[in-house]
């Protein structure tokens, strides 16, 4: 405590950083100096972080930018003093100084629940996560978990609390905030948990906001809105914000200055501008180029950070060339699938409701033999019940899926017994999840064989070689077949997840999400493989994402989907060139660049997207303010261009 | 949530009804009856029968009525809260159990209480401080009590009782006191003789409970939104009471309507060990002897209990947590 804050950062050996951002007169309210943390490892300590120093300017955004395993959490934890218990300080300090005239404390040298720690988290320095669905406790109320801040830093009661935290929750975009009090965590939406959460974080008006990607579990116009809302109360509040993230398009719109870690160590820091236009790390560089971006060449190849060699099989390589020939004919065929949920609610003690949603509402299109069809849209918008429909997981209540082949043309919805299982052969998919969707209990040889055990493929010796030979394909070592998936990581995982979707040889791959719950530095291995396996398999795919710079860059075809329908089906080129329908460019528009000269407009994004619905000009909707409704229609506008407007309308009307 | 409560209440009526007719049934399992097991003990004893008196109570208690008659009758006496006669007490059955049963609940209770002065702050204790030393040596108590039976528990300090302080430790009081009206002295010896029963019925019980408590606190504490109350600088106890804690107690609440029997039961073979006057040794001994009436009520008393307690059980779910509130009625 009695020490003297030194000089500047940076003064430790292996910690380049850069130049402080001049013409700012604010001090710096965090400075982290030669920091040292070790994990616990049944007796062995690991060093997570080894000797990081950065500072935090006082009410300016720092963006804190690595891959998972880098560090980054481990220090947010640090500053806030809530490491987890086999973690520890093993060196260094972190100044903290609210006011340029307080005197600096070394929190590090603090104990973690000492009076002044405690007093610190929740009142000066906040913190939001990722993850808004496991974020907030389930048992209290919305009202109650932000109100214990107030009454725990400013000794209010809660019914005294209650007033300035619905006014929080006004402030952060609850449509009702004072219903908001007394609702739980359950009754909300992931961007409504997540306002909910930014509301107990700064209910206190902290000086720092430590933002632990905020925005990574919501989908594209989610995270641009709380961006948006970030950066207004930040305006508002004038408070420091910490936004650890691997985006470097969100750190592009949000970041005043910028922090690159690798293996628990500052890579690089500087101004956004320094770090954007002249990054001199190559780790730094690397980055830039792995993250898929609406701005890259159309065949331009991401360069992921570790690249993996796989091969194909022999016994594979003649079902390919006889795929590739047939290459371009239509594959599947669905028309006007229609599939609607009934919720029941309980609205009182003795009242129940039943309200009905479109999750599928008459949608139509053709997957091609030998393409990849990806379908965007926000949640919620029926991609993924799509898909359960075509993979049979779930029954729609109208329309027609017609699969062609050799044999003549199949209806895949009226399939059954030994016919539906032996479609199932030819349509594998692959999840989101690699952590959930792989059994803890089975090796990976048990994962792989399962299938082929289930459809009588071959031997136990033939399945066992043919196991190996699918981990080569993937580039696992065969090897690793006698272990569990704990043994390995999220990019691996996922890649026995495919290995396993294409034990049985498919000819279609369902991909849901593949990519989204993986590290950006693996997410280009895993989509380079996939884009890999598509041509030299002669697969087609159809592929999910909300992410739509990855869709860009793995599918030919695209289907963008609006609250069931689909809005606008086009080519690649034609969607990101030439997008028509009102939504998709809105979609567009919410992607952040990592180009500083290409900002989101958070004016304009505040508004909510869904209820721009109505505010579409007359050719794009439905009802209009006059109240005159009409039917929808696909109409093309070229070869490979489609977009839903009302019936009627031609492709002149949309030119002007 | 009413509704709901409704249904449940709905629920218990064929619930019941599908219960007394397996106990009706067991209790008829065996060949003969009370008066055949009556007279077959008078035979043995050297005494003479009268089989017209025999012939007199089989007609006086039914017994010669076509089975589904007699299960009527049962069930329709039970309904209007006559639970019928026991032949080996002379007495109606409500007051052969009802002299029991405020013993029988005294054991329960203290047992239950100490159950849980012990194991939550263990459990706690345990899962907070995971594989600390505290946390094994606590363990490897709780697994030794998890693993011995209670039965034999009773006997050992029985023996080590009588060995080693030269104290019986049998009954709930000192054999004076019995059948006396409550004084000092005999609140004072059954306080005793309560200590012994309530240590050996609850070992076992305190040890599973360690054990599920530590189990269901660990998965609390790895939760998100622990860390999140740990940042918004609620300090540690209070950050551990109100979120984790709480959570973790649903297991607990559910457990509460199986209580509900076992207050009533009264621990059968350790009370038979112990000799105590609780209701579980008069259970054992009436379905020995085929004392219809009183085995087939307390059985049917236990399972109205059962039932009523896992009712309870889950309305007081539904208010601690809003997910099984809120949450009930979705469907694809």
């Amino acid at each position: 405590m009695g020490a003297k804050m030194p000089p500047a950062a940076g003064t430790g050996k292996a910690t380049p950083v850069g130049k402080p951002v001049s013409g700012v007169a604010s001090h710096d309210i965090i400075r982290v100096d030669n920091l040292h943390v070790a994990i616990d490892l049944k007796g062995t300590d690991l060093e997570v972080l080894r000797g990081a120093s950065f500072r935090i300017p006082a009410g300016k955004t720092v963006a804190l930018v690595g891959e998972s395993g880098s560090g980054k959490s481990i220090m947010s934890q640090a500053i806030l003093g809530i490491l987890p218990n086999v973690a520890r300080i093993t060196g260094g300090s972190i100044w903290y100084r609210e006011n340029q005239t307080d005197t600096p404390v070394d929190l590090a040298s603090l104990p973690d629940n000492s009076p002044e720690r405690v007093k610190l988290r929740g009142g000066k320095i906040s913190i939001i996560f990722q993850e808004p669905m496991t974020s907030l406790s389930p048992l209290h109320t919305i009202g109650n978990q932000i109100a214990e801040a107030l009454q725990l830093h400013r000794g209010l009661a809660k019914s005294e609390a209650q007033p300035t935290v619905i006014a929080m929750l006004d402030m952060v975009g609850f449509p009702n905030p004072d219903a908001a009090w007394s609702m739980y965590p359950m009754e909300l939406s992931g961007g409504l948990r997540q306002r909910a959460m930014i509301a107990m974080a700064l209910i206190c008006h902290p000086a720092l906001l430590i933002a632990d990607e905020p925005t990574t579990a919501l989908d594209v116009s989610m995270q641009a809105k709380i961006l948006g809302l970030l950066n207004d109360l930040q305006d508002k509040l004038g408070m420091a914000v910490l936004l650890i993230t691997h985006d470097l398009g969100v750190v592009a719109n949000m970041a005043d200055e910028v922090v690159v870690m690798y293996h628990g160590q500052i890579m690089e820091s500087g101004p956004v501008e320094d770090i954007f236009n002249d990054a001199q790390h190559p780790y730094l560089k690397a980055l830039l180029h792995a993250v898929p971006s609406l701005d890259m060449g159309y065949d331009e190849k991401l360069q992921s950070l570790r690249d993996i060699d796989h091969e194909i099989p022999t016994s594979m390589r003649d079902v390919v060339q006889q795929r590739q020939g047939e290459a371009g004919s239509v594959l599947l065929s669905v028309k006007n699938l229609q599939k609607s949920f009934t919720a029941k609610k309980s609205k009182g003690w003795f009242s129940n409701t039943t309200s009905s949603v479109k999750a599928v509402d008459n949608i139509s299109f053709d997957i091609m033999r030998g393409e990849c069809f990806g379908l965007v849209g926000e949640s919620g918008c029926g991609k993924t019940t799509t898909l359960k429909m075509l993979v049979r997981a779930l029954k729609p209540d109208s329309g027609s899926v017609d699969w062609y082949d050799s044999d003549g043309t199949t209806d895949l919805l009226s399939l059954e017994g030994a016919d539906l299982k032996a479609m199932r052969r030819k349509i594998q998919m692959v999840f989101q999840d690699p952590f959930s969707s792989l059994s803890p209990r089975s090796t990976v040889l048990a994962t792989l064989k399962e299938p082929m055990e289930v459809h009588g493929m071959g031997s136990g010796r033939d399945q066992a070689e043919y196991a190996a030979e699918l981990m080569r394909l993937v580039g696992l070592q065969p090897t690793y077949l006698g272990r569990y998936p704990h043994s390995f990581s999220g990019g691996q995982r996922q890649r026995i997840g495919i290995a396993r979707a294409l034990a049985l040889r498919p000819e279609l791959l369902v991909c849901d999400e593949p990519v989204s719950a993986l590290d950006v530095s693996v997410q280009a291995q895993v989509l380079n493989l996939l884009k890999q396996l598509q041509t030299e398999l002669g697969l087609t795919y159809i592929f999910i994402s909300h992410n739509l710079a990855v869709i860009r860059y793995i599918a030919d075809r695209i289907g963008v989907m609006f609250q069931g329908q689909m809005v606008e089906l086009a080519t690649r080129e034609a969607l990101f060139e030439n997008p028509v329908h009102p939504y998709t460019r809105a979609l567009l528009d919410v992607v952040p660049h990592a180009d500083l000269d290409h900002p989101l407009d958070f004016d304009r994004i505040n508004k909510d997207m869904a209820a721009e619905g109505r505010q579409w000009p007359a050719p794009f909707a439905a009802e209009l303010s006059d109240g005159s409704t009409s039917e929808m229609e696909m109409i093309s506008l070229h070869k490979d261009h489609q977009v839903l407007v009302r019936r009627g309308t031609s492709p002149e009307d949309l030119n002007s | 949530m009413f509704r709901y409560i409704l249904f449940r209440i709905g629920a218990m009526v064929p619930t019941l009804i599908l219960a007394s007719l397996v106990i009706f049934t067991i209790i008829q399992l065996p060949p003969g009856d009370y008066v055949e097991s009556y007279i077959g003990e008078l035979l043995a004893s050297g005494e003479s029968v009268d089989l017209a008196r025999a012939e007199y109570l089989r007609e006086e208690y039914g017994l010669n009525e076509p089975m589904w008659k007699r299960y009527l009758l049962w069930v329709g006496n039970f309904i209007t809260g006559d639970f019928g006669y026991s032949f080996e007490y002379q007495r109606p059955v409500s007051e052969v159990v009802g002299n029991r049963l405020w013993l029988t609940i005294l054991v329960s209770f203290a047992t239950i209480i100490l159950t849980w002065v012990i194991a939550f702050p263990i459990g706690i204790y345990s899962a907070t401080h995971q594989y600390s030393w505290g946390d094994y040596g606590l363990t490897f108590f709780g697994l030794l009590g998890l693993a011995t039976p209670n039965f034999l528990l009773a006997l050992v300090m029985m023996y080590f009782a009588q060995t080693i302080f030269g104290v019986s430790i049998g009954g709930l009081m000192d054999k004076e006191f019995i059948d006396q009206p409550m004084s000092w002295p005999k609140f004072v010896s059954i306080l005793e003789h309560l200590i012994v029963p309530t240590v050996v019925i609850g070992t076992s019980g305190t040890a599973a409970m360690i054990r599920r408590i530590r189990a269901n606190l660990l998965d609390e504490l790895q939760k998100q939104y622990v860390v999140t109350a740990r940042a918004k600088g609620v300090p540690p106890f209070k950050a551990l009471v109100k979120y984790p804690l709480r959570m973790s107690l649903n297991f607990f609440v559910a457990d509460i309507g199986s209580l509900l029997p076992a207050i009533i039961s009264g621990a059968e073979i350790v009370a038979i060990v112990l000799s105590l006057q609780t209701t579980g040794p008069l259970l054992i001994a009436a379905l020995q002897s085929q004392d219809m009436y009183l085995a087939g009520s307390f059985l049917m008393f236990l399972a109205t209990l059962t039932v009523i307690g896992v009712l309870l059980s889950d309305i007081a779910l539904g208010f601690l947590d809003p997910r099984i509130r809120l949450q009930g009625g979705a469907e694809r």
